[in-house]
């Protein structure tokens, strides 16, 4: 890996500094960043097409900008995840693509364990749970995709929000009982439309 | 474990570090939530609170693009990175050639000007001296 990969062992702010006029530097930024802003964007659109076009997007456009990029301390991703942020806004808006997309292929991979029965049933909650999280605010879905699928630590998921650990703790909090409390409206629902 | 005083309605701050916590343990591997359920079990809200953070924990897995996706794109980003930076240098190739014409066209123009100048001054010098002969030749004249 590191005869492929011989930026790999660099630093962030120094990798982003060759890269301005090195593409081999770029390229070392480009795969460490390519799953996450994926994963991100996929969590966002829930379409494996849309989540590679603007995926690549997010990449050229970033390779456009980068002689211009100021190192502020931030980590790099910060800046990728709010050029992401910024294409996956202008695609629901201009768009209008806010439906249901399905999500069985992502949501079937955390299956595999359990029987045929069990999956449809938990393929359901699942669906629905993150039906609930897609109509969520921006930052919530932001924290929820960062903390879950990236899996990073609250210090660094404020470095890249601009907020405070505490305040990312807090959010975290309001945004679970958030969730809490649509999941059971939700419930309540289909409960009453089953008895009618 | 937690501070979190379990005949009363946790506070908000300690409820708050507790599912931070527990997420974070999740992420790391470790899954508290049954002892944390039998640990707080007189309190649903916070019982409610952590299934629903497992389950999402399930759900979210990360989504990874495919291997051919993640080739062909590096592949493009590469060769326009490439591109950018041939398309640079010979912008400032260009922008180098333009400043040394530049210099060179003013460097010919002053010394135009600077033998113009040189030229225009003997003539005046020789005027000057022509007219100082034929006045002395006139007073020489009159004085005659």
């Amino acid at each position: 890996v590191s005869d492929k990969r011989p930026l790999a062992g660099l630093d962030e702010s120094e990798l982003v500094r060759l890269a301005k006029s090195d593409a081999l530097a770029f390229g070392e930024l480009y795969l460490r960043y390519v799953d996450k802003i994926y994963s991100y964007i996929y969590y966002r659109t829930s379409n494996h097409h849309e989540a590679e076009d603007l995926t690549a997007r997010v990449f050229h456009r970033a390779l456009k900008h980068i002689p211009d990029y100021e190192d502020r301390g931030l980590p790099f991703s910060a800046w990728l995840y709010r050029i992401a942020h910024n294409l996956v806004v202008n695609w629901h808006r201009d768009r209008n693509r806010r439906q249901i997309i399905p999500l069985e292929g992502l949501v079937l991979r955390t299956l595999r364990r359990d029987g045929p029965d069990r999956v449809a049933e938990r393929l359901d909650s699942a669906e629905r749970l993150l039906s609930v999280i897609r109509g969520m605010p921006e930052d919530r879905q932001l924290l929820l995709i960062l903390k879950y699928v990236d899996r990073l630590p609250n210090a660094e998921i404020g470095e890249i929000m601009g907020r405070s650990e505490g305040a990312i703790k807090s959010l975290y909090h309001r945004t679970l009982v958030a969730l809490r409390d649509e999941m059971s409206r939700l419930y309540d629902q289909h409960d009453r439309d089953g008895d009618d | 474990m937690f501070d979190l005083n379990h005949h009363h309605e946790p506070d908000m701050d300690a409820l708050s570090d507790l599912l931070a916590r527990h997420v974070d343990s999740l992420n790391a591997g470790v899954d508290m939530t049954p002892d944390l359920m039998r640990e707080y079990d007189e309190h649903p809200s916070v019982t409610g609170l952590l299934q629903l953070s497992r389950e999402l924990h399930t759900t979210m897995t990360p989504a990874r693009p495919s291997l051919d996706f993640v080739e062909k794109l590096g592949y493009e980003l590469e060769q326009a990175h490439m591109r950018r930076t041939r398309s640079m240098r010979r912008w400032s190739r260009r922008q180098r050639s333009w400043t040394v014409r530049l210099s060179r066209v003013v460097g010919a123009a002053v010394s135009l000007l600077a033998v113009l100048g040189l030229v225009i001054r003997v003539l005046v010098s020789f005027a000057m001296l022509i007219m100082l002969i034929a006045r002395q030749k006139q007073r020489s004249a009159a004085a005659a």
